[in-house]
């Protein structure tokens, strides 16, 4: 059965989209490394927004797999550790609520207060095509998610049109002929 | 609640259930798409774009945890069995903007949505029945349950999952804030399908067992 859309949907679909939309930010999870003062390490662990991951599980090892620290972040996230010396490291952050965090981080020297990383690439590590596309400006995410949407089944009701007209064409030839 | 594949691709069950969530929800994504005629793209854009931002409602759970409307029972009760087509569109978009769940989980996460959906629109029906006018009451409590039982049971099949890959058991103890999810995900049902069903009937074919 054929259905038609009142043209008040469209007005409540933009409404609602909005106003969730302005509800950002979301669910994500971000991290950052950075060398403190006193020759340290420092992994933070949040939810995007800002949230902290507090009591989280952290595991570091080095570039050959062994473990060089385990610890739980802070009650701000983080969570300090001494290294071994300039390496490459991998690190696990897991709150045991289902989110994990895992990613890497290259050690070439300290520099005092100086950020290692960058919120989704470890220093020395170029971001990839996914990591550039995930640290969007959210409402930007937002907006590019709700367009492909719209293209997806805007695309798909042009084809589902399309093959009915050459279906309904080949039924009125039929009949006349 | 997003599946994450950090948790799946070093464990070899986890590897599978991935290939497993790929496989299905491409047949779901295959049947979903043809089973919907050209009017019902319009309905099932707006849906997936209800679900798409839904997720970026994100709220922290003290101490150390948040959650976020996934709006999966709606989902299942205005679109049907066209719900497999939208899942993993959503879910493919929430991974790649948001980071929800990562890339080798899209599959997993859309087959555990999908499913959820459908059981809430079961719920629905069967508690709206086949009446004309159901009365408020009723449409209230289908769909409250429609939409606890949605993201709920989306929950258990994730938590199921994490289980399987030897995830630890501490897990089970945020039952609680999913229950509360659900709640709230129940109320946000209510009002939308009693908005919906009130001035905007056609939308609600879906429910009503039609197609």
């Amino acid at each position: 059965m054929q259905q038609r859309m009142r043209p008040g949907c469209g007005a409540l679909t933009a409404f609602l989209v909005l106003f969730l939309a302005s509800r950002a930010p979301a669910h994500g999870l971000e991290f950052s490394v950075e060398t403190t003062a006193d020759r340290r390490i420092r992994i933070g662990a949040f939810f995007e927004g800002g949230t902290a991951m507090v009591n989280a599980a952290v595991t570091v090892k080095d570039n050959q797999g062994n473990t060089v620290f385990e610890g739980k972040t802070d009650d701000r996230g983080f969570i300090f550790f001494v290294p071994p010396g300039p390496d490459f490291y991998a690190f696990v952050i897991d709150d045991g609520a289902g989110h994990r965090i895992k990613n890497r981080f290259v050690l070439q020297g300290f520099q005092l207060d100086g950020k290692v990383r960058d919120l989704f690439s470890a220093g020395g590590i170029p971001m990839t095509w996914y990591e550039k596309l995930r640290s969007l400006p959210r409402w930007l995410a937002v907006l590019l998610g709700v367009g492909i949407i719209a293209g997806v089944f805007g695309v798909l009701g042009w084809v589902r049109a399309a093959a009915e007209v050459r279906r309904l064409r080949k039924e009125i030839e039929t009949l006349r002929g | 609640m997003h599946l994450p594949d950090t948790v799946l691709i070093d464990n070899p069950v986890g590897i599978g259930l991935v290939a497993t969530g790929v496989v299905l929800a491409t047949a779901g994504l295959a049947y979903g798409s043809r089973s919907m005629s050209t009017s019902e793209t319009g309905r099932a854009g707006m849906v997936t774009a209800f679900v798409f931002v839904a997720s970026a409602v994100h709220v922290p759970v003290p101490p150390a945890t948040s959650v976020h409307l996934g709006l999966y029972g709606l989902a299942g009760v205005l679109l049907g069995r066209r719900v497999l087509l939208i899942s993993p569109i959503a879910f493919g978009l929430q991974a790649l903007l948001f980071g929800h769940g990562g890339i080798a989980a899209i599959g997993l996460n859309s087959v555990n949505m999908s499913l959820g959906a459908l059981l809430a629109l079961g719920w629905f029906r069967w508690v709206r029945g086949h009446r004309e006018n159901p009365g408020k009451g009723r449409m209230a409590a289908a769909a409250f349950g429609a939409g606890f039982i949605g993201i709920l049971g989306m929950s258990i099949l994730t938590l199921a999952e994490l289980l399987a890959v030897d995830y630890p058991m501490v897990i089970t103890v945020l039952a609680p804030v999913y229950l509360g999810t659900g709640v709230v995900e129940g109320v946000v049902t209510v009002l939308v399908l009693g908005t919906l069903a009130g001035r905007f009937p056609e939308l609600m074919t879906a429910s009503n067992g039609n197609r």
